[in-house]
């Protein structure tokens, strides 16, 4: 690109790149298409133009067996161009070939001058760092609100546990009675009762939506 | 007699499953908060290639459909991709004789199950889930029978090991075991329809009304007022009007009012939405119309409304599904009062006094500057109830659920977790488990 005289700017995700080239900025989406189709390609083209509007000029980087599959005449009404690379060229400067150019477009307020940029970019920086300040500040405030959470639970599941463990030692008191009188239980009911009783929680505790939940009760009244 | 603690089993095997119209959520209680995701669409593999077919592995091909990432691999091979890819349920319903629907409800549910069967069967203590299934409050009984019928198919796929028990939930209740209100009226209002569900300790079934619209209505609206702003050519696209529609709808406090202020002063109610790059649309003489987008769903009984419909140009009309009226003109205050007095009258009062709106057709914004006149779905529907009875004002609890994406899921485990395993399935009440061994 270099030789082209386009320098990179910035990367603004994984797939997405920034170049300059004079006073033209220059937006490139890199499409990874592993099974190129018109659908897919028209997918991306609907991506790229909503950044149309804040770049001089904007293309799409498609894979070289995009080829076929390109509307020309769909990307040219749109001024958006196609790049076409290719991954397995040993030499990077034939690895990528511009097939449909991007048409410059002006980009309102481009008059404005570099000072004026830089004063937005200061001015974004001061905002990230109150951001930053406002975000600790709440934590505190939230780690707090976060312990009486925790608090509040324990202690429900404290008396839960206390609750069950009294409706067990009940059961126990009844199924010794019933076990002496009734006859052997059924095969496939051991088996389910064993791998009941061999259960153990992976997390250990239920989700917190079922743990507060007073539908808990109303449900297994139904029992 | 053995005193089995199921609890503790349960704790780790309920499984859920909720058949969205537009996603399909579901996994294991274990997952806690978020359930996994897909869309509700399968890709029928119809008419492939012969190049292609020799690439696809011989059991997708016997099945002859795929879900969830597996659709983007074969897309393009399909010839018709529009044809054979789609969307199994039509406002929360199947229909009873569309093959490939079932087809694909049956790939969405073992798609799932393929991605915790084999971890889950390698813990000693696994024998099957107890699996809880989510639908429309208005999904039939052959609904239900088949959807039931699919799991007992999977079951025997998976060696009989894969499911202990399946049980169905409307998905309004489970609506409301999420946002634990034991005693309220559910309102879930999605793209087509709106259902209106009582529920006191379970739902009332006798007190269910369902309205025959929903935000497909907003949409045909708003294409009538692109129509009408001069932009025809744009109202064909879907697309646009969805995006046109969430940009300009607001809900009125009074749609006389708000239409005489618009009127009166188009520059504070003119939007400009910007479609793509390169086309813009403003709407300025005809900005009042922004409050029919939102009025239309709660009340399509204004005058405006009927000269769209009278000039054919908007359907609002009652339907019956089965032995249940869907009705088009009732106001949504009406349809609550209807439900409610198809309860019991010494719970009347506790179900009014408690409502849960859910659904995507309830997301109204009010733009800063225009609240005199605007208001969200909560405000909207509290206006309404209180200028029909106004004994209950400042008793209306009226709050939108919390965590509209997954509190279906959540409900339907905690239901599954909740509901006792003795509990047997009834055939007339469709309710309790189903065992499957």
């Amino acid at each position: 690109m270099e030789k082209r005289g386009i320098r990179f700017d910035r990367e603004l995700s994984e797939n997405e790149l920034v170049f300059l080239e004079g006073n033209n900025r220059v937006y490139v989406k890199v499409a990874i298409i592993e099974f190129p189709s018109e659908s897919a390609i028209k997918d991306e083209l609907v991506y790229a133009s909503r950044v149309r509007g804040k770049y001089n000029k904007v293309y799409i980087a498609l894979p070289k067996s995009s080829r076929g599959f390109i509307d020309g005449r769909l990307f040219k009404s749109h001024w958006v161009g196609v790049l076409l690379y290719d991954t397995t060229v040993a030499n990077v400067d034939n690895a990528v070939e511009e097939l449909i150019p991007s048409i410059p477009l002006e980009i309102h307020g481009e008059s404005i001058n570099a000072e004026v940029l830089a004063r937005i970019e200061r001015l974004e920086r001061i905002v990230d760092e109150l951001k930053a300040v406002l975000s600790s500040a709440l934590k505190v405030g939230d780690s707090m609100a976060f312990l009486n959470r925790e608090l509040s639970e324990l202690k429900n599941r404290i008396s839960r546990i206390e609750r069950d463990l009294e409706a067990l030692r009940e059961r126990l008191v009844q199924v010794k009675a019933e076990v002496r009188t009734e006859e052997a239980p059924k095969p496939e009911i051991t088996a389910l009762a064993s791998a009941i009783a061999e259960s153990t929680p992976s997390s250990g505790e239920l989700p917190d939506f079922i743990s507060d939940n007073p539908w808990i009760d109303v449900l297994k009244r139904r029992g | 007699m053995i005193v089995i603690d199921e609890s503790r089993y349960k704790a780790n095997f309920v499984y859920a499953e909720d058949f969205g119209t537009g996603y399909f959520k579901y996994g294991p209680i274990t997952l806690r908060d978020k359930p996994y995701v897909i869309p509700s669409r399968g890709l029928i593999l119809r008419d492939l290639p012969e190049s292609v077919k020799i690439l696809v592995p011989k059991e997708v091909l016997e099945r002859g459909v795929v879900v969830g990432d597996d659709i983007p691999k074969y897309l393009s091979s399909i010839r018709d991709a529009i044809r054979n890819l789609r969307y199994p349920l039509k406002d929360g319903i199947v229909r009873r004789d569309d093959e490939d629907a079932w087809r694909i409800i049956k790939e969405l549910s073992r798609y799932g199950f393929q991605q915790f069967y084999p971890e889950f069967s390698r813990r000693p203590d696994f024998r099957g889930f107890f699996v809880v299934i989510a639908l429309s409050a208005l999904a039939p009984d052959y609904m239900k029978d088949k959807i039931i019928e699919i799991h007992k198919e999977l079951n025997d796929e998976f060696g009989g090991n894969l499911i202990q028990a399946v049980t169905i939930i409307e998905q309004p209740f489970a609506v409301a075991i999420a946002e634990k209100s034991i005693t309220c009226t559910v309102v879930e209002a999605g793209h087509g329809n709106i259902q209106i569900v009582p529920i006191s300790y379970g739902p009332i079934r006798e007190g269910i009304v369902a309205l025959n619209r929903g935000g497909a209505e907003a949409n045909a609206i708003t294409r009538e007022i692109l129509k009408d702003s001069g932009y025809g050519d744009l109202a064909k696209d879907e697309y646009v009007v969805e995006l046109v529609k969430r940009a300009l709808g607001l809900v009125p406090k009074n749609l006389d009012e708000a239409i005489r202020k618009a009127k009166e002063e188009p520059d504070k109610f003119a939007i400009r939405v910007k479609i793509n790059p390169l086309v813009e649309i403003e709407f300025r003489e005809t900005a009042w119309m922004r409050f029919l987008i939102g009025e239309i769903l709660f009340n399509p009984k204004h005058d405006i409304f009927k000269s769209y419909i009278q000039q054919g140009r908007l359907v609002i009309e009652d339907v019956t599904v089965g032995d249940m009226v869907f009705y088009g003109e009732m106001d949504l205050a009406e349809a609550i009062i209807m439900s409610i007095k198809k309860v019991p009258v010494e719970i009347q009062d506790k179900i009014i006094s408690t409502i849960v709106l859910s659904g995507g057709a309830f997301n109204w914004n009010v733009p800063s500057g225009l609240e005199e006149v605007a208001v969200n779905s909560v405000d909207k529907v509290k206006i309404m109830l209180a200028e029909r009875i106004p004994d209950l004002i400042g008793r209306l609890e009226i709050r939108m659920v919390k965590d509209p994406q997954f509190s279906v899921w959540k409900g339907a485990i905690t239901y599954g977790y909740a509901l006792p395993s003795n509990v047997r399935w009834n055939e007339r009440t469709k309710e309790g488990w189903y065992y499957l061994r």
